[in-house]
């Protein structure tokens, strides 16, 4: 089954975000691009650092860069579809690349980006915990720092731009965790205009049969199978008989 | 100890058929409420899984959501 709606575990999403626990877009923006700032300023030899979001198709969702540069070779990069930020988010482990000029894992992107002058650079994914404390982090994004010199990184800056990683992924969660609730109010919308149909229905006809609840879900039941219509339209049918057929 | 073997087997039919139709336990919790399913969804997977028991409605009702949403899936 490829199908997946996770709709019950992020329910409680749509109440923080109603009771406004949830952070504001302009503030993640902001705090977002203050880390990408505070990498950019704290790994020597960088021109630009840049973060960005990724959606499970790997397309970029939103962006928070120091400057064009980086909002340029990132652009390049979910053009081509293949490049080290893609890389680091689909692996889960930082992407390295000391000369772009003799790196042949992304030879187009490599090719582009050295025409932008860029020689060197690092992205690191963004980790958030699996929320069940069991499977493994989930990738979100990646974050990059990019230089004008071949070999301007080392380990130290990967362990750096890792740390810094990890409260930017926090705050991103947060965003994506909005969004999904804005998702889910509209499924929930349906499901609760189904929900009160059907229990109207119900009690229906429980007064016109004289029968119990129980009574009345299963008359329902029996004639959603056996007409093979869902059980809310046969609750429809019931409450509104001039669209459908005949009610009892 | 109160027993009832008609909830029981009922519970044991809903939770082979729910295996066999392979469903995501939230989709079809949320499919059981938008039914009037009043029941929790850990209460929801507790039951599948035979350690929690529902009152007689919810179960019609979980019966049925497992119904509509297996069907679904095979079209």
């Amino acid at each position: 089954m490829t199908r997946k709606q996770p709709v019950a575990a992020e329910l409680p999403e749509i109440f923080a975000r109603v009771t406004g626990l949830l952070l504001t877009e302009p503030v993640v923006d902001r705090a977002v691009t203050n880390i990408a700032r505070a990498t950019h300023q704290s790994l020597a030899g960088s021109v630009g650092a840049g973060v960005t979001l990724i959606d499970s198709e790997g397309r970029p969702t939103s962006t928070a860069s120091t400057n064009s540069l980086v909002k340029e070779a990132d652009r390049l990069q979910y053009e081509l579809g293949d490049g080290p930020c893609l890389s680091a988010w689909a692996s889960g482990q930082a992407v390295r690349v000391d000369d772009l000029r003799e790196d042949q894992r992304w030879p187009e992107w490599s090719k582009a980006g050295g025409r932008l002058g860029l020689l060197s650079c690092i992205s690191v994914p963004l980790l958030v915990p699996d929320l069940t404390g069991t499977g493994e982090p989930e990738p979100i994004g990646a974050m990059k720092v990019y230089s004008d010199q071949p070999h301007a990184f080392d380990e130290r800056s990967e362990e750096v731009l890792s740390l810094l990683a990890g409260p930017a992924a926090l705050i991103l969660t947060n965003l994506q965790a909005r969004e999904r609730a804005a998702r889910l109010s509209d499924i929930l919308k349906d499901a609760l205009h189904s929900r009160s149909a059907i229990d109207l229905a119900k009690g229906v006809l429980m007064e016109r049969l004289h029968v119990t609840e129980r009574g009345a879900l299963q008359f329902m039941i029996t004639r959603a199978r056996t007409q093979g219509i869902a059980l809310s339209r046969v609750a429809q049918g019931i409450l509104d008989p001039t669209e459908t057929d005949r009610t009892p | 100890m109160s027993v009832d073997s008609d909830g029981e087997a009922q519970r044991d039919r809903a939770g082979k058929a729910f295996r066999r139709a392979e469903l995501d336990v939230d989709e079809l919790w949320m499919h059981y409420f938008s039914m009037g399913g009043d029941a929790g969804a850990m209460e929801t997977e507790a039951y599948l899984h035979g350690s929690y028991m529902l009152r007689p409605i919810q179960r019609d009702l979980l019966d049925h959501a497992i119904y509509e949403l297996g069907n679904d899936q095979k079209e």
